[in-house]
């Protein structure tokens, strides 16, 4: 591990101001992913400006929903009376990841940015565009089944491994950020990018920017909502798909939906079309079976993750039927 | 047979579901684990490991390494070289490098060794030591391992022109070969028991303790077999002055062994040397991705596994033929003469009249290994083959399992009951065992509604695995490690005040020793197991044993302790004698005290002799009150089981569901039902974990690809099905308390429980057998290629 200096923030404008402009620094929130990066020489900052005691945990009702901050810990967001009132889809993201010790300490920041649990970008000896740029992917012709179907580009073929960021895009949240030009609102949708040729950027967020929060609004959408997460062990595994699914029915009619798939793309995938085109039509195995296919429409498969194009579907509209 | 208490509570005697006495320090945090151990000037060493699965050594650099502050010595083969202790011996009288002085024989092997002021500073160490590699292409695929083309592995031993270590066979090939020529059925598949890792909580570690002054060696470590590691140390280091009388081996508290605590790990003995000549204390505690990719592995048998029978289900002969994948040493953990371990129990339950197995071992280039996993040393592979062959012949002639099951087993009444293998099993009713496991499932409503389900396309299976151990090694003329016979002692002190302490040669690791030991002690002398202070690992007070795995304390050192107390309970005996002025013959015992026969007012308590015998002993008499007895068993103990597995399978996902599993195991005498349950539980645990998800999957480059527990997939408790569970009692009867030995048990019985019931579930597509661990994406995998989603 490389040596690195540490420096605590305790407003959100020192920890941008300590951060600096130099690339090589990063922030700590709760370490849970960092940490393990940087024992793998993954990730090897200079220097180290904690901001878990940042005044950004609290989770406060707003007049358009719910604001949950930055530093907030996954389990204190799950247990949430807001939010398992409001969002349970959240709750129930959250409470299928990891274990309790680490959501115990994970935040809502670092959820957000954690990064693709490719095996290669793991291990510095291969090659990855991701950790190194250039470098080329091991993935690709390596052992791919954990890797995406969607949205993929010659350069990179890792998935997001967040069940939380499942759940936020389905739910339409709205990502709080400043920095050294100031504070903007990004769309979960355009936070995290497809890889292109720059893989090594999970999201447009600027390296000296800081999450300051999450918003959630509240939608007329009503309805129920459902997080379905497949993967080899009940618990402490990652998604190998999971859906997250929200479904308002009227007069055995699809009111209004929203479906964001994980474990298949590089970011959370939606597909705002397919959601509008279901709208109207029978609530039936039918309906969803179609959106599912729309959904995974262009999926290309590598050679170990051919199963993921069949089991999103089966899991689609599994996710759609129990909320249905 | 149901067994009732013969002590009251306050004893606390055989039978008694006495809490255990240890856990007061477990669950304060008070356990005394290696880690904890903490000496004056303790160093700390850390472990450069080897990259790549084989390579040449070209240079190993540490310059660097020895300007990082606090880095003290860079130790490598070299250097152990002018100590000639470069390389061990294994259990199996094979050689093992302690660290390489031209070659890397796998990944994650010691490569050096890293001695610092502090853990932090070794770290560093390790990471500027510069290694120059020459990768070579490695074996990896067993059967491939064979080829003439392979490249020899063991290089260093002269002569050797292949990759073969050993062959063994057992049975009657002829006869053998007779009957399947003539069988109306035989079924036949490949199975693969997959290479898995104890994965312990607590890592191996040691803290070597070598006095200059005294020239006295202290080696704190975690193992299970303290004595057998002393005289090992004997045997590796005696020529550098370390001869046994030097040396104390002291297992503290140990968090899980499971058998991969009884091998000698290089890092012990670098940690020793370090300390020997440096002359200060050496910690060594591996990390969690060290002790997953290069301590031991158990299991990696490929078995062909065949099966004879008539069309209406009389088994008639089966014959086995196993690779055994060994890694690049064969480092198991077996005795002596059992290369294989007790694979040749894989006869199973059944009575049928023939035999024939076999057995190659072969080097490949992967970390050493073959430790018996909460398994008597390869039992659960034996057990896994039979029962799905019993499994796979039953769905081939259309016959319920439960019911071919019936027709074959060993009838009660012809135990002791001699095997075509040379086993003498010496008590069991297995006829009970099952009928009581079905009864408590519902077997006949649960085939009803899998006929149902299947009408629906829905998939829902049950299997059953109906085995038999063979544990407690063992009778000294066939069981040896390194020579030394597998006996096991106990040595019992009983202080004036009647409180007693005992000494043992096994040493627990969380089976509850602390408790049983006592209990069995107050079902002897009737002291209450509460007075009876238990003690383990320390080789300086301790009388010899060989340790505790393969089920074996309770068959050894249990026995041990029921004889020497008897021993005690004789000289009571000739005390009260004296005491009461009566003869020996008119004393009768009630646990805790004698009497006089027909006047049992005229007594003496068990305390009041022991007093007695430190202060008024009878003229002639030997004073004091303290027994060892080292006790070499006449036979191996055959515990049994029935389990029965329910399973529902997602056909759109594979995911499985274990909605019911019920064990039923037959342990003889139990001596505290609450730990027999504990370890069944934890065994039954263990037993998924194989089944369903555990396998250390290696590349073509032999590159681990899930070297940590993140991918590595140990169950958990949200994984652990609601296990039920309940006993048959059928006593040993050659064992003095009619025990038999339980711990392993589940971990054996259960994978083919699991795996029969769901290819059971997967059968009416044609789907006769998967290799475990059976994971929803193989299930999936399955169904797709046959079509069936
Ligand atoms: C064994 C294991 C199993 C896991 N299983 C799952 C699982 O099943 N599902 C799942 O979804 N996740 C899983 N996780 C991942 C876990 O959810 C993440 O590690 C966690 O959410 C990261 O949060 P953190 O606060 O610890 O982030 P940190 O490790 O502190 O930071 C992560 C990154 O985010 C940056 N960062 C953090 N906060 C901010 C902020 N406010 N502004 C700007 N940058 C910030 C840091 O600089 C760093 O680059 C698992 C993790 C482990 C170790
Ligand atoms: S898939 Fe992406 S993260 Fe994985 S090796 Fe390729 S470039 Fe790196």
């Amino acid at each position: 591990m490389k040596l690195f200096s540490y420096a605590q923030a305790t407003k959100p404008a020192d920890a941008v101001q300590l951060l600096g402009a130099q690339t090589q620094s990063k922030f700590i929130a709760g370490g849970t992913n960092l940490v393990d990066l940087m024992k793998y020489d993954v990730e090897s900052p200079d220097r180290l400006v904690d901001i878990s005691q940042l005044a950004l945990t609290q989770i406060d009702a707003t007049d358009k929903g719910l604001r949950i901050g930055a530093l907030a810990r996954n389990s204190d967001v799950a247990a949430n009376a807001l939010v398992m009132k409001q969002f349970p889809l959240l709750s129930e993201a959250l409470l299928a990841g990891a274990s309790p010790q680490l959501r115990n300490m994970a935040t809502m920041g670092g959820n957000l940015l954690q990064r693709t649990r490719c095996h290669y970008f793991y291990d510095v000896s291969q090659p990855c565009n991701k950790r190194a740029a250039g470098s080329g992917c091991g993935a690709i012709g390596g052992y791919n089944r954990i890797h995406a179907i969607l949205g993929s580009s010659p350069s990179c073929i890792a998935t997001n491994p967040s069940d939380m960021n499942v759940a936020l895009a389905a739910l339409d949240a709205v990502v709080q950020v400043t920095g050294p030009n100031g504070s903007r609102s990004i769309p979960i949708l355009d936070f995290h990018r497809l890889p292109g040729n720059t893989p090594q950027r999970d999201t447009v967020l600027e390296a000296n920017e800081l999450i300051t929060a999450v918003d959630l609004p509240t939608t007329a959408i009503g309805g129920k909502s459902h997080y379905l997460k497949v993967r080899d062990r009940a618990s402490y595994a990652f998604a190998l798909v999971s859906v997250a699914a929200r479904l308002a029915v009227e007069n055995g009619v699809v009111r209004d939906v929203r479906i964001a798939l994980g474990g298949v793309a590089h970011k959370p995938w939606r597909l705002p079309d397919v959601e509008k085109n279901m709208v109207g039509k029978p609530a039936t195995e039918t309906t969803f079976r179609s959106a599912a296919k729309a959904l995974l429409a262009g999926a290309q498969p590598h050679e170990h993750n051919a199963f993921k194009i069949q089991l999103a579907e089966n899991a689609i509209v599994r996710a759609l039927q129990t909320v249905s | 047979m149901t067994q009732v208490c013969k002590t009251s509570k306050a004893i606390g005697g055989m039978g008694h579901s006495m809490k255990r006495k240890e856990d007061g320090r477990f669950l304060q945090g008070k356990g005394n684990y290696v880690d904890d151990i903490k000496l004056d000037g303790m160093l700390y060493m850390d472990i450069v490991r080897s990259p790549y699965a084989y390579a040449k050594i070209k240079k190993i650099d540490s310059e660097a390494a020895l300007k990082v502050p606090g880095v003290l010595a860079v130790i490598t083969g070299r250097d152990l070289e002018q100590y000639n202790l470069h390389w061990m011996p294994t259990l199996m009288s094979d050689t093992q490098m302690v660290l390489p002085t031209d070659t890397v024989m796998y990944q994650a092997q010691e490569v050096a060794a890293i001695i610092a002021t502090s853990r932090y500073a070794a770290r560093d160490g390790r990471e500027a030591v510069r290694v120059e590699y020459e990768v070579m292409k490695p074996v990896i695929d067993p059967f491939k391992a064979l080829d003439p083309s392979a490249p020899v592995l063991r290089t260093d031993k002269p002569g050797k022109t292949d990759n073969h270590i050993w062959h063994w066979e057992v049975g009657d090939k002829a006869r053998t070969e007779a009957v399947f020529a003539s069988a109306d059925v035989v079924v036949k598949e490949q199975m693969h028991i997959p290479r898995i890792h104890v994965a312990s909580i607590e890592t191996c570690g040691c803290v070597a303790d070598y006095s200059k002054v005294n020239n006295h060696l202290t080696m704190y470590m975690t193992t299970q077999a303290p004595h057998a590691i002393r005289t090992v140390i004997a045997l590796v280091a005696g020529h550098v002055g370390l001869t046994e009388e030097k040396v104390r081996v002291i297992s503290p508290d140990i968090g899980g062994g499971f058998g991969g605590k009884v091998p000698v790990y290089p890092g012990y003995v670098i940690a020793i040397a370090a300390s020997f000549l440096i002359g200060k204390p050496v910690k060594w505690i591996e990390d969690r991705s060290e002790n997953l990719q290069a301590d031991s592995f158990a299991r990696d048998y490929h078995i062909t596994a065949e099966m004879a029978g008539t069309k209406d289900g009389k088994i008639l002969a089966t014959r086995f033929k196993v690779l055994a994948d060994h890694g690049y040493t064969d480092a198991s953990a077996n005795p002596s003469k059992f290369p294989t371990g007790m694979f040749s129990i894989a006869t199973g339950s059944y009575d049928y009249g023939t035999t024939f197995m076999e057995a190659d071992a072969i080097y490949t280039n992967k970390p050493p290994g073959g430790v018996a996993y909460r398994c008597s040393f390869r039992v659960t592979e034996a057990v896994h083959a039979i029962e799905r062959m019993t499994d796979r012949y039953a769905l081939e002639i259309g016959k319920d399992p439960a019911q071919l099951r019936f027709d074959n087993f060993i009838p009660k009444e012809a135990f002791p009951w001699h095997s075509p293998t040379g086993w003498i099993y010496d008590s069991g009713d297995y006829e009970a065992g099952l009928r009581k496991a079905m009864d408590a499932i519902d077997y006949e409503g649960l085939r009803k509604e899998q006929t149902e389900k299947r009408a629906k396309g829905e998939l829902m299976g049950i299997g059953i695995s109906t085995f038999t151990e063979v544990v407690g090694a063992g009778p000294s003329k066939d069981f040896d490690i390194l020579g030394i016979k597998m006996f096991d002692s106990a040595e019992i002190r009983v202080h004036p005040t009647g409180k007693a302490i005992a000494r043992f040669g096994t040493k627990s690791q969380g089976q509850g020793h602390e408790t049983t030991y006592a209990q069995i002690i107050a079902e002897e002398l009737g002291i209450p197991a509460e007075n009876i202070q238990i003690e383990e690992g320390d080789t300086d007070t301790a009388p010899y044993g060989l340790g505790t795995y393969a089920s074996r304390s309770t068959p050894t050192a249990g026995a041990a302790a029921a004889v020497a107390a008897r021993k005690l309970r004789d000289k009571a005996r000739k005390i009260a004698a004296y005491l009461l002025e009566v003869s020996e013959d008119d004393l009768e015992w009630e646990p805790g005290k004698f009497f006089v026969k027909g006047a049992p007012e005229k007594s003496k308590t068990i305390q009041e002799l022991v007093f007695a015998a430190y202060t008024n002993h009878p003229q002639g008499m030997e004073a004091g009150f303290e027994a060892t007895h080292y006790y070499d068993p006449p036979n191996l103990t055959f515990p049994s089981g029935a389990y029965i597995c329910v399973v529902d399978i997602d056909k759109e996902t594979g995911e499985i569901k274990v909605r019911r599993f019920v064990a039923i195991d037959d342990c003889g005498n139990i001596i505290n039902p609450m730990i027999v349950q504990g370890q069944v539980h934890g065994g039954l645990t263990q037993g998924i974990a194989p089944a369903m998800y555990e396998s250390l999957i290696y590349d073509d480059d032999g590159n681990i690809l899930n070297g940590t527990l993140m991918d590595y997939l140990v169950p958990t408790a949200v994984e652990s099905p609601n296990w039920e569970t309940g006993h048959t009692i059928t006593p040993s009867p050659h064992h003095p308390i009619g025990a038999k030995g339980v711990g392993e048990s589940p971990t054996v019985g259960a994978p083919p429980a699991i795996a029969n019931a769901i290819v059971d579930a997967l059968s009416p597509y044609g789907i006769t057998h998967l290799d475990i661990p059976i994971t929803p994406f193989k299930v999936w995998k399955a169904l797709k290629e046959k079509g069936a989603i």
